[in-house]
């Protein structure tokens, strides 16, 4: 017989996990501060890339210029302004990927704690339905 | 109101029916004009132009995540600037992978808004971005909309320097690379069209989350007025004050269209049928859940304001209702319903009836008027009424001197209408009437001891 308290209960667990808890049930596999640094990596390293993207335009743009004075350029201050340009601006990304992906995980153990609690009643069902099972087998030997 | 609020049921009834097909068709018009626009923008590739190419490229962007678009529309682009040249390509699909890293990275569910921005600014009305963006997201989108700022200038730029220095040789890319590159930096009102744009974002999301009614509405209108006086400080620094009308009339189309966007979000927030399929140990479930929130539409009701009652139908006390005035104690009768002679019966609680009929005197044409209206009124109606037209006649009792004149003037003159036809009374004359019925009363009982006293 279908139960149908228990296929309504389903469906709304089915909806949250294809939908928005998605994202949430793969942030539960997580403690916050391994999750938070796993995105602090994630966010250096693609700041990385995308300096030294830009730092190859600004190359190619000047680079008529760097040809031209390759041998008295001041190698030691451009290093030190372009490592200062960079140490600041992984500063603000790490600061606010921390702040970020907090706020993140914290939203999404919020919404978990409902998922929790239907997983709980759902877990009431199945033991109530091995209960009858259990009896009306009981029933049948006897 | 109840008229917005049927139409909001009404699609929204029709969006859960039709949901599997308008998704689809939206996103695939949706695509079709953004590639259309992009084709007719950067016309350099001829085969990208071909609308089977563009009608096969919607058609797959209408079964896939928003995503999808945003993707073939940066490759669309990038193959147009092939074709004109191949080395602006490179720095554009390297500019794309910078922006990626930098912004896009860290809300790419809202990437479309890159695509978004620089189609809405040849329709001249591209805040209408950061408005929505601020309604139905969170600060966050501030990156991905200096994105679309961003691609857009770039994208002016290319095509203008593109369009000058067609005939470029591969000796001169260096030459016409520094060109473009000098004139993105140099383009100070990029930098300021993003901020303003953050600035938006964030006054509508903040005024959004604040605790009042209209809140929202209330938000729109103050992102509106944000982005015009930022643009403005904006033109006033950057010097481009020619376009301060078209900014202006951009803005305001844009809050229209915000408003148009938040009455179809409010109709359309959980109102998706979901489809899900799941097991248990026993079955297989293919459910469609369809949420139950709705608006009932108005019950429509018909009054028949001249039926004619049935000659035969008696016009007994059993066709009238008792209504009891608390104040005075009295029972007043009035007709159940509006068919009948509407007249009104008065008596005294547990006293003789009274019928209020005046064959001889009639009552001012402003009053029969009224009874006409009264008689087809139901009872809450009709005692509410009757209660404020009180509330009218008492205090100005003393002083009615041109609304009490029709009367006398229609009496002397002759004009009573001696028709018996019953009316109904206003508070002052019912009120004079009981006086005289009291001094009648009064005057019997002082007659009558002095009967007896005389017997003795």
């Amino acid at each position: 017989m279908l139960n149908i308290r228990k296929t309504r209960l389903m469906t709304k667990l089915a909806i949250y996990e294809e939908g928005a808890g998605r994202q949430d049930i793969k942030l539960s596999k997580y403690y916050k501060s391994d999750y938070v640094r796993l995105q602090i990596l994630k966010t250096v390293l693609s700041v990385t890339v995308g300096y030294l993207l830009v730092l190859a335009l600004v190359a190619l743009y000047k680079s008529e210029y760097l040809i031209a004075q390759a041998v008295t350029l001041d190698y030691r201050a451009i290093g030190m302004t372009v490592l200062v340009i960079y140490v600041v601006l992984l500063t603000v990304y790490i600061v606010g990927a921390i702040i970020g992906y907090s706020i993140k995980y914290d939203l999404s153990r919020g919404k978990l704690a409902k998922y929790f609690r239907m997983l709980k009643v759902m877990r009431r069902f199945y033991r109530e339905e091995e209960g009858e099972t259990a009896g009306n087998e009981e029933a049948n030997n006897d | 109101m109840i008229k917005l609020l049927e139409l909001r049921s009404l699609l929204r009834t029709y969006y859960q029916k039709f949901q599997m097909v308008i998704d689809p068709i939206l996103k695939f018009l949706l695509a079709f004009v953004t590639l259309r626009l992009i084709n007719s923008s950067l016309a350099y590739e001829g085969r990208l132009e071909k609308t089977v190419v563009v009608l096969l490229v919607s058609l797959l962007c209408a079964f896939t995540p928003p995503s999808i678009l945003v993707f073939f529309s940066m490759i669309f682009s990038v193959l147009h600037i092939v074709a004109a040249s191949p080395l602006m390509a490179i720095i554009v699909a390297v500019v794309f992978v910078i922006l990626y890293c930098f912004f896009l990275r860290f809300a790419p569910q809202y990437g479309y808004a890159v695509v978004g921005i620089p189609i809405l600014y040849t329709l001249n009305i591209p805040y209408f971005v950061p408005i929505l963006l601020g309604l139905t997201a969170n600060p966050i989108t501030m990156l991905p909309s200096a994105c679309g700022v961003i691609v857009y200038y770039m994208f002016d730029i290319i095509k203008k320097h593109t369009v000058l220095n067609a005939s470029y040789t591969t000796d001169d890319v260096l030459p016409l690379y520094t060109e473009v590159f000098e004139d993105i930096t140099g383009r100070t009102e990029i930098l300021g069209a993003a901020f303003v744009f953050a600035l938006v974002i964030i006054v509508v999301y903040v005024v959004r989350k604040l605790r009042m009614e209209y809140a929202s509405e209330i938000a729109i209108l103050a992102g509106a007025v944000v982005n015009v006086f930022g643009f403005l400080l904006c033109d006033l620094k950057f010097g481009t004050a020619g376009a301060i009308g078209k900014m202006i009339l951009g803005t305001v189309l844009s809050a229209l269209l915000a408003f148009v966007a938040l009455f179809f979000k409010r109709v359309l927030d959980y109102t998706a049928v979901e489809n899900v399929q799941f097991e248990d140990d026993d079955y297989f479930y293919y459910v469609k859940a369809v949420p139950k929130i709705e608006i009932g539409l108005q019950a429509r009701e018909i009054k028949h304001i001249n039926e004619k009652r049935a000659a035969s139908e008696d016009e007994d006390e059993d066709d009238y209702e008792e209504i009891l005035d608390e104040e005075t104690g009295e029972v007043f009768f009035r007709p159940k319903n509006g068919s009948g002679t509407g007249g009104q019966v008065r008596r005294m609680k547990g006293g003789r009836p009274m019928p209020l009929r005046r064959p001889v005197r009639s009552a001012p044409v402003r009053d029969e008027a009224r009874a006409e209206v009264n008689r087809n009124r139901p009872a809450a109606e009709w005692e509410a009424s009757e209660r404020a037209a009180s509330d009218k006649t008492a205090p100005a009792a003393g002083k009615r001197s041109d609304a009490a004149e029709p009367v006398p003037e229609a009496m002397q003159s002759g004009q009573n209408r001696e028709t018996g036809e019953t009316v109904m009374l206003n508070e002052e004359e019912l009120i004079r009437m009981e006086e005289l019925a009291h001094r009648k009363a009064a005057m019997e009982k002082l007659d009558e001891p002095e009967e007896d006293n005389g017997g003795h």
